[in-house]
């Protein structure tokens, strides 16, 4: 069993919008964030994006000017947010900046800054003289970027695992914890539209022609989202209400590169250990955020991963990859960010764009918003290279 | 925080496999650039073993040297641990590329190879590994951190951790920045307990005091995996010794080990 984590901070920006009150408004009101085009970048597939439309206008403090790109405009965005920046000022003068930890997930980091820097190169002869590829593409560049931006100075890291990325977060943070390294740790993920995971997806045939449809007998393949969120973590106190991050469980399903396990054993594994680590039943958890991508291949494995962990009574589920796309390595942070306010608000999160279950995978998700009574949520992330998160999250109330 | 190592794998020019490599750590011969041999993994599937890259094969060649002897002792599933600054450029240099045309066609092969967390997939399928996996990089601070999520990973309570460090030049494409370096892969097999393989006991202090920035090393350069030398020189004598690095800008780790004959 793990130390329960309190959540004293969250922030979240996708295509849903800014902060946590623009994405609970969009769950009450069942409103995707997908829209089949992007207003700022020239993605060269028609298909349906997940975007943040306004990170053109999104500028970083002087300081920081050599970090711009895409991907750490979304992150400051997520970072200026649910006042997320202010609170982990007041952590870090509380407990001493160096005993903040920093653990990010990202799978592509900064990429399209050498995308776009290529594209000059060849308009122009020359590489741009802005250009700066440790600041910006380099796969630590987002690390290094937010503990600047934040300046805390405790242990960090760069986790990219693909998907999985930013869920595997909270486990580093749970052991720095354990060895008492830390008083609190930021976790969070970013990623960002880039035109290589686009048309790389694309080429694996993993590209929904519509708007991607997790679950359904039609589901033909992803949307691809961006999206950067943060959490703040801290030691479980009983007077703190809220969220916990209260158990975590990672294994690899030493199957194929980009293909999940049919049986998606590792996937049953990762939420197992989950919940082991959290000390409860399969019976206790009240709702499963899905990793759910929409391929045919990711939802059966996964089907078959959660009746093997629950058996015949399954908790409520659903994917919620309709509202915000698939936002790749940010996927782990969104979800937590999303089960958080489930849990806070007693609100059942829909399964967007179902028209018929496929009958193959036995499940029944959540069709429309619903409240009811949550306690105890996990939260599954699963990525190339057959590795596997999940993650328990539970509710402190008032009693 | 402690661990102890019972195995060392070593990839690198002029160093390649830890038994080949120990006299030239202890001083006894003069190193000598020579570039690593051809490699493929035997343990991977064909297909999937002639998909590798430069990247994927030190990833995989630094833990199998790491393994080599106990591959078939070791329990089936334990963690492992890769950690690489930059991932593969080569494979991202090809792909910023491609997308370039009107109409892109990247490789499905170059994109699934392309996640950082690669080599790690491979070394899992091939080793039918299903324990936790990581892929992580942290720049300058990189052999600090990953020696901690290491040993805090291991006392999870596994009985070992396989911790591999790579980092090889950068592709050309980018060529605004291009950091004087080999290739250097080095792994550590780790355990809570002693066994009869132990090399060494490893300790692991966190001060808050800055730590300097390492000077290039004077083999393989800004080659960051490279800045562990100094253990493995340690190790190579059988001496007992420590190293200082950064594990941020205001904290050190200090790692001090002492062989066990």
């Amino acid at each position: 069993m793990v130390t329960a984590l309190d959540i004293t901070a969250s922030t979240l920006v996708s295509a849903l919008g800014h902060g946590k009150q623009a994405h609970l408004a969009a769950i009450q009101q069942q409103r995707s964030g997908l829209r089949p085009q992007v207003t700022d970048l020239d993605t060269k597939l028609s298909a349906y994006f997940g975007a943040v439309s306004d990170l053109a206008s999104v500028q970083l403090p002087e300081g920081l000017a050599h970090f711009d790109c895409r991907n750490h405009r979304l992150a400051w965005a997520a970072l200026q947010a649910d006042a997320f920046q202010v609170a982990v000022t007041n952590a870090a003068s509380h407990y001493g900046s160096h005993r903040i930890g920093l653990a990010l997930g990202t799978s592509t980091s900064g990429i399209l800054a050498t995308e776009e820097v290529l594209a000059y190169r060849e308009a122009h002869g020359r590489f741009a003289e802005n250009y700066d590829y440790t600041a910006t593409h380099r796969m630590n560049a987002l690390t290094d970027f937010c503990a600047s931006a934040l300046a805390i100075t405790g242990p960090r890291l760069t986790i990219s695992t693909a998907c999985s990325s930013s869920a595997k977060v909270f486990a580093s943070a749970a052991r720095w914890f354990a060895h008492d390294l830390v008083d609190a740790v930021v976790v969070g993920g970013v990623d960002s539209l880039c035109l290589t995971t686009i048309h790389g997806f694309n080429a694996l045939g993993l590209v929904s022609r519509g708007i991607t449809r997790p679950l359904d007998a039609e589901r033909d393949g992803i949307n691809i989202g961006e999206a950067g969120g943060f959490m703040l973590l801290e030691r479980a106190k009983p007077e703190q209400l809220g969220v916990c991050l209260m158990g975590y469980g990672e294994s690899s399903d030493a199957y194929h590169i980009s293909s999940p396990q049919p049986e998606g054993e590792g996937a049953a594994e990762a939420m197992r250990q989950a919940l082991a680590r959290a000390g409860i039943a399969p019976s206790d958890i009240d709702y499963i955020n899905l990793h759910g991508t929409g391929t045919p291949s990711n939802d059966l494995a996964e089907s078959k991963a959660i009746h093997s962990v629950f058996g015949e009574h399954l908790p409520a589920h659903s994917s919620t990859k309709g509202f915000t796309g698939h936002t790749l390595g940010a996927a782990g942070i969104t979800e937590a960010v999303l089960v958080e306010l489930a849990l806070l608000n007693h609100l059942l999160l829909p399964n967007l764009n179902l028209q018929q279950v496929d009958s193959a995978l036995q499940l029944n998700p959540v069709k429309q918003t619903q409240a009811q009574a949550l306690t105890w949520a996990l939260s599954n992330s699963f990525g190339f290279g057959g590795n596997n998160a999940s993650l328990v999250f539970a509710l402190k109330e008032k009693r | 925080m402690k661990a102890f190592i019972n195995s060392v794998g070593l990839q690198a020019p002029g160093l390649e496999g830890w038994q080949d490599s120990a006299a030239i750590l202890r001083g006894e011969r003069p190193y000598q650039f020579q570039p690593l041999s051809p490699y493929s993994p035997a343990f991977l599937p064909a297909n999937e073993r002639r998909r590798t890259t430069d990247t994927i094969r030190l990833g995989l060649r630094s833990a199998q040297d790491t393994l080599g002897a106990y591959l078939g002792e070791m329990p089936a599933s334990i963690p492992t641990l890769f950690a690489c600054v930059d991932g593969d450029t080569e494979i991202s240099a090809k792909m910023t590329a491609a997308i370039l045309a009107d109409e892109p066609m990247v490789s499905p092969i170059h994109f699934h190879n392309s996640v950082h967390n690669a080599p790690a997939g491979y070394w899992m399928i091939g080793q039918k590994n299903r324990a936790p996996s990581s892929s992580i990089s942290v720049g300058e601070y990189q052999l600090a951190n990953s020696f901690v999520e290491a040993i805090t990973q291991l006392s999870e309570g596994w009985e070992a951790l396989l911790l591999v460090m790579y980092d090889l030049p950068i592709d050309p494409i980018i060529e605004t920045y291009q950091p004087d370096m080999h290739a250097f892969g080095v792994g550590f097999l780790l355990s809570l307990n002693q066994n009869e393989h132990t090399l060494a006991e490893l300790n692991l202090q966190v001060n808050q005091q800055a730590c300097p920035s390492p000077s290039p090393c004077k083999w393989f350069g800004a080659n960051q995996s490279a800045q562990v030398l100094p253990l493995l020189k340690g190790l190579a004598r059988g001496e007992a010794g420590e190293q200082i690095c950064a594990l941020s800008p205001a904290l050190s780790l200090r790692l001090h080990w002492t062989p066990i004959a």
